[in-house]
């Protein structure tokens, strides 16, 4: 961390559990759009 | 004296194949051109023998249940032969001299299915031809062709229940379905996939996203942030045309084809009343 600014600098680690959640959250919800899109318009 | 066999043998092979199709058409209405004065056969008639017979007890109730229930008269009807007739002619001479249709003005439809020819035809007469208009019978057969294409009998012909029952709903509410107030039908089963497919690969692209603000060094390819910007002036510049590239493409002329993507729209008469409907094959 830089000492002046405060900001991070460098590779940081991921924490994998909150990578799957915000994928998972992230695939329903986009899912669940298209499906509607489809659902609505194109029968 | 062997032609002469062959010819006669052909000659009584189309009069057998024709059989069937002439006893569903009495010819005692059929030659006068006169529409038979009451109902002659039930509403579903597999004279092709395509349905099992539970199938075709549980059409003929609903479609009797939709016919009684709204005084239109949803037909069905499966054969072998068109006996030499087209299949829109086929389809209105059965309605008609067969005594199909309710009321005054004979409301009603039938869906026909000839299995030597794979051909099918909608014909919609008096009210008939206000609930399946052009865009109407479009729907319906482009709801029927998967199901009719792989065999699929007696789902194609559910689907032509439900969606005459939804027709006539509709068109009793006074707004048929038209081509501006279109029919909703069931969603591609490719949408589920879509949908599953799509959703995981925007789930990944934003979450591979987030996980990227946490580097903030990578390797650099090159020096450009070194590049004082605007430091690099041309003095001299010109374009030089090195090639010519004429792409040329022809301009299709568009066929015009209305309500539906399968069949062809058709017009006539039997029985001194006019019907309108599609035919096609499957």
């Amino acid at each position: 961390m830089n000492g002046q600014t405060g900001k991070f600098v460098g590779n940081l680690p991921c924490d994998p559990k909150a990578f799957w959640r915000t994928f998972w959250i992230t695939s329903i919800i986009a899912a669940i759009a298209i499906f509607g899109v489809g659902y609505l318009f194109f029968r | 004296m062997k032609k002469i066999f062959a010819v006669l043998a052909a000659a009584a092979v189309m009069i057998i194949s024709a059989i069937p199709a002439l006893a569903l058409i009495p010819e005692e209405y059929a030659s006068q051109n006169l529409y038979a004065p009451e109902r002659l056969k039930p509403r579903v008639v597999d004279d092709a023998d395509i349905l099992p017979g539970f199938a075709e007890d549980k059409l003929l109730s609903r479609l009797d249940s939709i016919s009684e229930e709204h005084n239109i008269d949803v037909v069905l009807v499966t054969v072998n032969s068109l006996g030499g007739r087209a299949p829109d002619k086929f389809a209105r001479d059965y309605f008609a001299y067969n005594g199909f249709g309710m009321g005054d003005g004979k409301d009603g439809f039938v869906f026909m299915l000839a299995m030597d020819t794979r051909d099918y035809s909608i014909q919609c007469t008096g009210k008939g031809e206000e609930i399946f208009n052009d865009y109407g019978t479009g729907f319906l057969v482009d709801q029927m062709y998967g199901d009719l294409h792989d065999g699929d009998y007696y789902d194609a012909f559910d689907k032509y229940a439900d969606i005459s029952e939804d027709f006539i709903k509709e068109w009793e509410k006074g707004t048929p379905y038209s081509a501006t107030h279109r029919a909703k039908g069931k969603l591609h089963p490719g949408w589920i996939l879509g949908a599953l497919i799509g959703g995981a690969v925007i789930g990944l692209i934003v979450s591979e996203s987030i996980k990227a603000q946490l580097t903030s060094v990578s390797m650099q390819h090159g020096a450009d942030d070194y590049i004082r910007k605007n430091s690099f002036k041309l003095t001299v510049q010109r374009d030089n045309f090195l090639y010519k590239n004429v792409t040329k493409t022809r301009i299709e002329s568009s066929s015009g084809s209305s309500g539906g993507s399968h069949g062809h729209v058709s017009h006539g008469s039997s029985g001194g009343h006019s019907f309108s409907g599609r035919s096609g094959k499957f």
